[in-house]
Formats: structure tokens, sequence, C-alpha cells
């Protein structure tokens, strides 16, 4: 498996809703170097500030989230291999 | 802006009540006045043995303003380390928590110059010290006890001091995963240094004292350091 990093479009999606980095940390409930560095993809956020981003945003993780693998963007919505229960 | 603004002071429980934090400011305070007080009496009471002026009163004034010193460290301790008051604005609230992050970054960097120039100041005195039985009655444990708290503020981090939950700055996550990183780096400085240390106690036993008070700065200043510089290059602009 090669090299995987989460990408963002965290600051494209801020914009967009015309707040800036400090009016996001404050909604947010975190610093303005949190954002920052989530947004230069530097820290890679827990699921509840992904969750909360998302929410204060109003958009979904999977809009703001995604695996970049070997510098290709993946979907962050893995089609699931079907799995047939054997028993016991 | 699509979907709904949540309330702001959902993620802000930082506050605490006007008297209550004029309470904590004095509790702060009070541990620098009794330290002005046991300088001063220090300074007096050894005045005739390793004394850095020849007078007495001499001796007093450089104990009082060793003392004013940790007066002002513990002033500036209250102001950064209390929740701003239940009046203060949530934005407000986080123009603060910014400003202490940064406030504090400076005082962990002029904690490591500080010690630095005092470490330098003590081995120059160092014969004297032993000779007049000080160094293990006042300036062993001096230097150990400052050692330790600059430690522990640099492990604790940014943050106000209150009942759990009642504030903002440890729910920081990138903060506190760079605390986190810097503790793992500590880790190895410490190993490190006193592998050091151990090795010169087996080949110049003479050298261990100095050797381990310089470990005992690196074990603090090298991960002070390297928090300080990552979370400077974390928090350069770029605002959008």
């Amino acid at each position: 498996m090669g090299q995987r990093r989460l990408g963002n479009r965290l600051k494209e999606v801020r914009t967009a809703r015309g707040l800036t980095q400090t009016d996001l940390a404050v909604l947010v409930g975190v610093s303005r170097k949190t954002i920052n560095t989530v947004e230069n993809a530097v820290f890679v956020p827990s699921t509840i500030l992904a969750l909360t981003l998302a929410e204060t945003l109003g958009t979904t993780v999977e809009e703001l989230f995604f695996v970049i693998a070997d510098g290709v963007e993946l979907s962050a919505r893995p089609k699931l291999r079907s799995v047939r229960w054997r028993g016991a | 802006m699509a979907g709904k603004q949540p309330s702001n002071n959902d993620g802000i429980p930082a506050h605490v009540k006007t008297r209550g934090r004029m309470m904590r400011r004095v509790a702060w305070i009070l541990p620098g006045g009794i330290a002005l007080i046991a300088a001063a009496t220090a300074a007096a009471a050894f005045s005739d043995r390793a004394a850095l002026v020849s007078s007495m009163r001499g001796q007093i004034v450089i104990g009082a303003v060793a003392g004013a010193l940790f007066v002002y460290a513990f002033v500036m301790i209250a102001k950064y380390r209390i929740p701003p008051t239940e009046l203060d604005s949530p934005r407000l609230v986080h123009r603060r928590m910014d400003s202490n992050q940064r406030a504090w970054r400076r005082w962990i960097l002029i904690g490591v110059v500080v010690m630095f120039v005092a470490l330098m100041g003590f081995m120059r005195v160092l014969p004297v010290l032993r000779a007049a039985h000080l160094l293990q009655t006042l300036a062993g444990p001096f230097i150990t006890g400052m050692m330790l708290l600059l430690a522990f503020i640099l492990s604790a981090g940014p943050r106000w001091s209150g009942q759990p939950g009642s504030t903002a700055l440890p729910d920081d996550e990138f903060d506190r995963a760079l605390r986190t990183r810097m503790m793992r780096f500590g880790y190895i400085v410490v190993m490190l240094v006193l592998s050091a240390v151990f090795l010169v106690a087996l080949w110049q036993p003479a050298l261990t004292l100095t050797v381990l008070i310089w470990a005992l700065y690196a074990g603090f200043a090298v991960p002070a350091l390297y928090y300080v510089i990552a979370d400077w290059r974390a928090s350069r602009a770029n605002e959008g």
C-alpha cells in the first residue's frame, strides 16, 4: 500500500461561508492555530473535531476530508465489500 | 451561510465569576509574596557568608529584588492562568485564548534563557557556595525547585487554571497533540542526558555534579525549545 494522508477542503468551504480562521475557531471552540494546521494538512484532527467542523460549516465530514493515496484523491466513501456470514 | 450557526457559548465554557477571579488572583500572588519574604530573610541571614555585597542592607535589597521577581512571575501567572469572567464575550475569550498561548510561549522562552544565565552564574560561584555550605541548604534546592517548576509549567501547557471542565485551552487539539509530541521527544532527551551523566560519573567522577546540573537543564530546555519552535511554525499566519 502506498503512502496515504488526509486531504481537506476546509479552506475552500470556510471562505465560501465568508468566515475567517478566527471566526471558525470561535465557533468550533479551538484556537486559530488548530484551524490553521488542519487546513494546511499539518495536523490530523480527531473525529470529534472533524464532525464539529462539518456541523459548524453545514456540510458533511466526507465533503471536508478525503484520503490522498500516492498523490491521488480517494473517495471518502469506499465501497464496502459484501461479507457473507458463514456461521459457526 | 448554509446550515445553522451553533451557539458560541457551547464550545467556550471558560468563565468564572468576577469575585472568584479576584480570589484566585490573590491565591496566585500569595506564593510570590512568601518567596519575597523568604528571599529577603535568607539574604539577611546569610549576609556574613558568601555575600554578594558587603553590607547587610545591600544583601536585603538584593534579596528583595529577587523576591520581587517572584511576585512579578506569580502576577503574570495569575493574569494568564485565570479564565476570563462571565462578562466577557466569546470572541474576547478566544482572543485571550490565542494571546494566552502566545504569552505562554514567550514565558517558556524567557524561562529557558533566564535559567541558562542563572546556571552560568551558579557555576561561577559554585566553589564559594560549597565553601559556605550554601550549596546543599539554599542554592541546590532553589535551582532544583525552579527547574521542576519550569518543567511542570511546560508539561501543563498553556491553560487556565480552574475546575475540571471549566477551561477552554486544554480542549485545543493541536496544542495537546504538540505537547504529546514534545513529551515523547523530552523522554528521549532525558534518557540520553542521564546516560551521559552515568558515563561521566564512571570516567570523570569529579565532573559529575556539573554535568548533572546541565543535564537537568537540558531535560527542560531542549523539549521547551522543541515546543516553542514547532508552535511558532504552526502559528505562522495563513489567515484566509
